[in-house]
């Protein structure tokens, strides 16, 4: 008999993997893998999230049987969520680690470099204002952004309404924004004073 | 306005992501995978025979620190007045550090301490054979003056050290083996398993090393343990120790001075126990690490080096009696010999040959620019261990 995972509600998924539903683990999984690894991310450990994901994942699979309220799944792995990240975290002290993709990425020879600088330079404004983003707006971009969720479904993951994850948005979008408008202002300012160097090296050549 | 400024939401979002990949790459197939191994371990350990592990793991004593903080909280909670919940934290302690100093602090502090014999059966062991079965001359196929091992007293374990030259090496030697199976009861004559053929043990730090690394090419082995229990250096720092005794111990010629370099290891198997695995470096930084080292394979070679992780119970060998020199050469001499039956066996890491998770990850992403990278890694090497 199919059963249908992915439209199971929590309650009827912790209940068949309980009973050692290996399909239905793997679908709650991924129900919840987006929430659990914006925690991550918005506990500021990025290359390691996977791994945290795991470690929530397998936490929570060992005390699965612990969990009165099977409907309350979610509020639960979001607090083992954190709870495991801010060990991790404390664990690892730094998460300094650039993942391999990463470095792959940033090796290959590039045909159009001054391009290709340009879009490095962004990336690098980029990652460093996310890391500055708070930990809702954080999650939230990311909620948005790279798992694709809607505002609705967002907030319905945590537990927050829909204006103030649309409110969320706004501000993490105007702080990254920022963050690349004052590089590109200061780019200006620099670029406007070598002008002003070479200008002054001229004249001082003709006056010779 | 600059092109940055004049950026769409669009642009934006896209950028957002790329930053997001770059930063927190997601290997949704690797992580079904381990979310998968993950689940069928825990049903194995439900339908195991031992009720302590049927719905979860065991859960570990608490420290007495717990139930200090506990009772100095319950005792301030008890007094209505903030005045007197300080007083009333102070003489909590005062009475816990009386009642501490009249007891046996070490059996508090301490879980009871499991007996080595015990241990040994968790791996499945015998105490008095696992080392003896580990140094018996002519089973590990490696040059005699190789083997060099040290003793620390007539009736301690001999373990394999290449590199600790405080410690005064002798070489294995049918008399010795035969004075050490005497000094252990053991009769000299008695048939350990044999590890397979073309197996060789090099660098190895016995003293409370209580995991280790092998790293298999197809030609040999190379055992190092780096994560040791006083150690103190981060996970990292003491896989990359292990990575760097790995580069700098190239394969001995037995006619002497050339060394030929290493070759890639097709496995490395990362032996960790189970009350370790918070020390344990995490599969990303070992992927990290070897990609740095250069030893990753070129896609010319077309294979990848597959990683396997293998948790080994039994979870109270962090213990008194495991700091011992004694106890840690037993437990490496069994943790080395589970490595080698591990290879004899073909290197299937199923519950039969080790009791625990065993999680496999194969890593088959080509590296072509390590090489300037792999070039510095080996000259750190030869500094720490220059050629005589």
């Amino acid at each position: 008999m199919s059963c249908d995972y992915p439209n199971q509600p929590d309650a009827n998924l912790v209940a068949m993997v309980l009973q050692g539903d290996e399909l239905a683990w793997l679908a709650l999984a991924r129900r919840y893998t987006p929430l659990v690894k914006s925690i991550a991310i918005s506990f500021g450990v990025f290359a390691l999230s996977d791994e945290v994901v795991d470690i929530v994942f397998d936490t929570a699979l060992r005390k699965l049987h612990q969990l009165k309220k099977p409907s309350g799944f979610k509020g639960w792995i979001r607090r083992i969520a954190k709870t495991r990240t801010s060990n991790f975290k404390r664990d690892q002290k730094l998460d300094r680690h650039v993942g391999l993709d990463a470095l792959m990425k940033a090796s290959e020879p590039s045909a159009c470099p001054e391009k290709c600088a340009s879009i490095k330079e962004e990336l690098a404004i980029v990652s460093a204002a996310l890391k500055d983003l708070p930990q809702v707006e954080l999650q939230v971009l990311y909620l948005s952004a790279v798992e694709q969720k809607k505002g609705k479904e967002i907030a319905a993951l945590l537990d927050i309404s829909e204006a103030k994850v649309s409110k969320k948005l706004k501000s993490a979008r105007k702080r990254i924004k920022k963050a690349l408008i004052s590089s590109s202002e200061r780019d200006w300012e620099f670029s406007g004073l070598n002008e002003a160097a070479k200008a002054l090296t001229l004249v001082e050549l003709v006056l010779k | 306005m600059t092109p940055k400024q004049n950026k769409s939401k669009q642009d934006l979002d896209n950028t957002i992501r790329e930053a997001f990949d770059t930063l927190a790459p997601h290997d949704k197939d690797a992580l079904d995978a381990s979310l998968l191994k993950s689940f069928r371990t825990w049903q194995q350990e439900r339908h195991s025979g031992d009720p302590a592990n049927r719905d979860g793991h065991k859960t570990p004593p608490r420290p007495y620190t717990f139930w200090l903080v506990r009772a100095i909280r319950s005792a301030s909670f008890v007094c209505p007045s903030p005045s007197f919940r300080n007083m009333a934290a102070v003489a909590t302690l005062f009475l816990a550090v009386i009642w501490l100093s009249q007891n046996d602090i070490r059996s508090l502090v301490a879980t009871p301490e499991p007996q080595l014999s015990e241990i040994m059966d968790g791996v499945g062991y015998d105490p008095t054979y696992a080392p003896i079965e580990f140094m018996a001359p002519g089973l590990i196929a490696m040059p005699e003056d190789e083997m060099m091992c040290h003793d620390h007293g007539s009736s301690e374990i001999i373990a394999w050290d290449s590199t600790d030259s405080d410690m005064n090496p002798s070489f294995i030697t049918a008399e010795n083996h035969a004075a050490m199976c005497q000094a252990h009861n053991v009769d000299p004559q008695c048939p350990p398993t044999a590890p397979p053929q073309g197996v060789s043990l090099l660098g190895c730090q016995a003293p409370d090393s209580l995991s280790c690394y092998l790293f298999k090419t197809a030609s040999d082995h190379f055992v190092t343990s780096a994560l040791q229990a006083r150690d103190k250096r981060t996970p990292d720092e003491k896989f990359h120790s292990a990575l760097l005794e790995y580069i700098s111990h190239p394969k001995n010629d037995p006619l002497g001075g050339h060394k030929a370099p290493r070759a890639f290891p097709s496995e490395l198997f990362v032996l960790v126990t189970r009350d370790l695995q918070q020390a344990a470096p995490s599969r990303s930084t070992i992927r990290y690490m070897i990609a740095r080292g250069g030893l990753l394979p070129t896609p010319q070679e077309g294979v990848g080096t597959k990683i396997r992780v293998i948790s080994l119970e039994p979870l109270t060998i962090y213990s008194e009696p495991m700091k011992t020199i004694d106890g840690s050469g037993l437990m490496w001499g069994a943790l080395a010999n589970q490595a080698l039956r591990l290879i004899a066996s073909g290197a299937s890491a199923g519950p039969d040959q080790m009791p625990n998770k065993a999680s496999d990850v194969a890593f088959t992403k080509p590296s072509q620019r390590h090489t300037r990278v792999n070039a510095a890694l080996r000259s750190e090497a030869l500094l720490r261990h220059p050629k005589p």
